[in-house]
């Protein structure tokens, strides 16, 4: 159960959360934390049973994994080069004094395995400048192709897997603050397992315990405090709740007063 | 006779309006000819008019010839006490043993029919147990008989029980007056119906307070907003429209949307479409505003595709606030709308492969 670090989940185009490592979906698994597998076969693009890795995990989810430490997010290429746009001068200063410092260290390592060469050679005479326009010749070029010898790799790696306010922008970024995140983790801390409710009509289903022991309870809708739920939909909601053995719940909070999410459950009643 | 001519000779007329009742003519007996003419010159269509108050803004006909009127020519409103054609005069008749003994109503045929199905089920179960057991002896299934037995038990219609049982309640003292049951039902009419029956077919007298109201009145109580997306007036172009192409709509609040369409009636068929009204606007950010999330249509179609219906999104196209005002009749107003419908249907490609 117990993780040494935070796992990875995979943020692609800002929007879609995925875990590839079999290990960690055991270890979400563990958590309570569900998701849903939408890995199809190469040979079978229409496959829609059995689907394998990844496990796409609802916002939802990948938040409540993030909050807890569970798990941190690891952005696409596209938010890089958000970040790419959005870079002040001291961040850039900072990446050319990166690049500048293992600029440097190469072109001594250069100059010591040069010196050594010519040692070695038994050659006495120096030639002064014309060794230092040698050396400079011989540097490495940069090609950026691979993310390890991007100069600023470092700075990055650093900078999602060390710096909380990254994070926290990613969260924000995930508007952690919705109805339906509260909801959802009001129901989670008090022991339910949730999986996306669409089938149902609903933002979530809720299963008492491990959805491959137990059949769903409950059909979660999130609510404004204030806003008018319809009665003709509390209608048709309770009659599909009903009709497959399960509550239709509204989950809400009252934004004047600071207290827990309240959940309402509906029951379709037979009259005579 | 069948089904069908029974239920066409009990509901002989699709709505309020009986036509003009012409004899058969014979072409090679003169005397038919000058009857038909006879009959044609004298009789006139006429309308069953009904009176229906209003009040704490319920619209409900008290009558009990009125309420049948409305029920059997067109199937309009819904006893306040059954679950849709007023029975509660003659279940409570049934219950208390008084009066004759009349067909069963549609609530007790329902409870009929749940006892023979869980009969069945009951039979079933224990034959599979039975099935179940020789099957882990090594025995292959002796029990043909009891296999059609339990088929016919599935496929037996319901057996009207011919004795009564009768069921006194405390309460019932109230009821009961000089040894007759006096009704306490009433039909109750939707907004939609009531603008129907007063402004379409003119066969309603709306009363409130003992003071009868125009029609202009009763749109002024109906539609005070006179705004082009009220609910009412986009409900009513949707009721209205179906209403004159011949279909039967009631309402389909039991099943989270807004309107059924029956080929006839709820004795015929069971309704075969059901409606979701939304408005359409001339301008696409006001329909994104107003527009329901996908979550809650997905609902709203299982709920409808689980009672064997199809889900109809009727778009009412909504006409700008200056054309409503400049409009003089409510006859002008209707023709600003107009509609288009689309079928909305789950398919699964595993499923529907066929």
């Amino acid at each position: 159960m117990t993780q040494a670090s935070p796992i990875s989940i995979s943020v692609v185009a800002g929007q879609t959360f995925l875990l590839f490592n079999i290990d960690d979906i055991k270890y979400v698994r563990q958590l309570g934390i569900v998701g849903s597998l939408v890995g199809t076969l190469p040979a079978a693009p229409q496959q829609n049973l059995f689907l394998g890795v990844p496990l796409q995990l609802m916002a939802e989810e990948a938040l409540w994994l993030v909050e807890h430490g569970y798990a941190k997010l690891i952005p696409d290429d596209r938010f890089i080069r958000d970040i790419y746009d959005h870079l002040s001068d001291s961040d850039i200063m900072l990446i050319e004094r990166e690049l500048e410092q293992t600029r440097q260290k190469e072109r001594s390592w250069k100059i010591q395995e040069h010196q050594a060469k010519l040692d070695r050679l038994g050659v006495t005479k120096r030639g002064g400048s014309n060794d230092k326009e040698l050396i400079e010749q011989g540097l490495t070029v940069v090609v950026n192709n691979t993310p390890s010898r991007l100069p600023s790799y470092v700075f990055f790696k650093r900078l999602y897997e060390e710096s909380d306010i990254l994070q926290k922008n990613l969260l924000s970024g995930l508007r952690k603050d919705t109805l339906s995140y509260r909801v959802f983790s009001y129901l989670k801390s008090t022991g339910y397992y949730m999986a996306p409710g669409l089938r149902f009509g609903g933002r979530y289903i809720a299963y008492p315990g491990d959805p491959l022991r137990f059949h769903a309870h409950l059909i979660v809708n999130c609510v404004g405090w204030n806003e008018d739920i319809g009665l003709v939909n509390m209608v048709g909601g309770g009659r599909l709740a009903t009709g497959v053995k399960k509550l239709w719940v509204i989950g809400s909070q009252d934004p004047d007063k600071d207290q827990n999410v309240q959940c309402f459950s509906v029951e379709w009643a037979g009259f005579g | 006779m069948s089904k069908r001519t029974s239920l066409n000779a009990k509901y002989p007329h699709a709505l309020p309006v009986h036509p003009i009742a012409l004899p058969e003519l014979i072409l090679h007996n003169p005397i038919s000819w000058i009857w038909f003419t006879i009959c044609y010159i004298k009789s006139f269509p006429t309308v069953s008019r009904t009176v229906v108050q209003f009040k704490d803004g319920c619209f409900a006909v008290d009558s009990p010839e009125e309420m049948m009127t409305l029920w059997n020519e067109g199937f309009f409103g819904k006893g306040t006490m059954s679950r849709s054609e007023p029975t509660w005069y003659d279940r409570t008749q049934k219950r208390l043993g008084l009066g004759e003994f009349k067909n069963l109503t549609i609530e007790e045929i329902t409870i009929l029919r749940r006892e023979e199905r869980k009969k069945f089920k009951r039979e079933r179960a224990q034959l599979e147990k039975k099935q179940k057991e020789l099957k882990s002896m090594g025995i292959v299934d002796p029990f043909i008989e009891e296999r059609l037995k339990l088929k016919e038990l599935r496929d037996k219609d319901i057996t009207i029980p011919l004795e009564r049982e009768t069921f006194i309640r405390p309460e019932d003292d109230v009821l009961v007056v000089k040894g007759h049951l006096i009704n306490i039902e009433q039909l109750q009419l939707q907004p939609c119906e009531v603008m129907f029956l007063e402004f379409a077919l003119q066969s309603v007298t709306v009363v409130t307070d003992g003071v009868a109201l125009s029609s202009n009145q009763l749109l002024e109580v109906l539609w005070p907003t006179k705004s082009a997306d009220d609910s009412f007036i986009v409900k009513y172009v949707v009721y209205h429209y179906y209403r004159s192409l011949g279909w039967c709509v009631r309402s389909a609040i039991k099943f989270g949307t807004d309107f059924l369409l029956y080929n006839r009636g709820p004795p015929f068929h069971h309704a075969e479409f059901a409606l979701h009204v939304v408005p359409n606007y001339n301008d696409t950010q006001k329909n994104t505003a107003t527009a329901q999330d996908f979550t809650m249509l997905s609902g709203l179609n299982r709920v409808i595709a689980g009672v064997r219906k199809n889900l109809v999104l009727v778009f009412v196209d909504i006409p700008t606030q200056e054309e409503i005002d400049k409009a003089g009749s409510f006859q002008d107003i209707l023709s600003l709308y107009s509609i288009s419908e689309v079928l909305l249907r789950r398919w699964v490609p595993n499923r529907n492969r066929d």
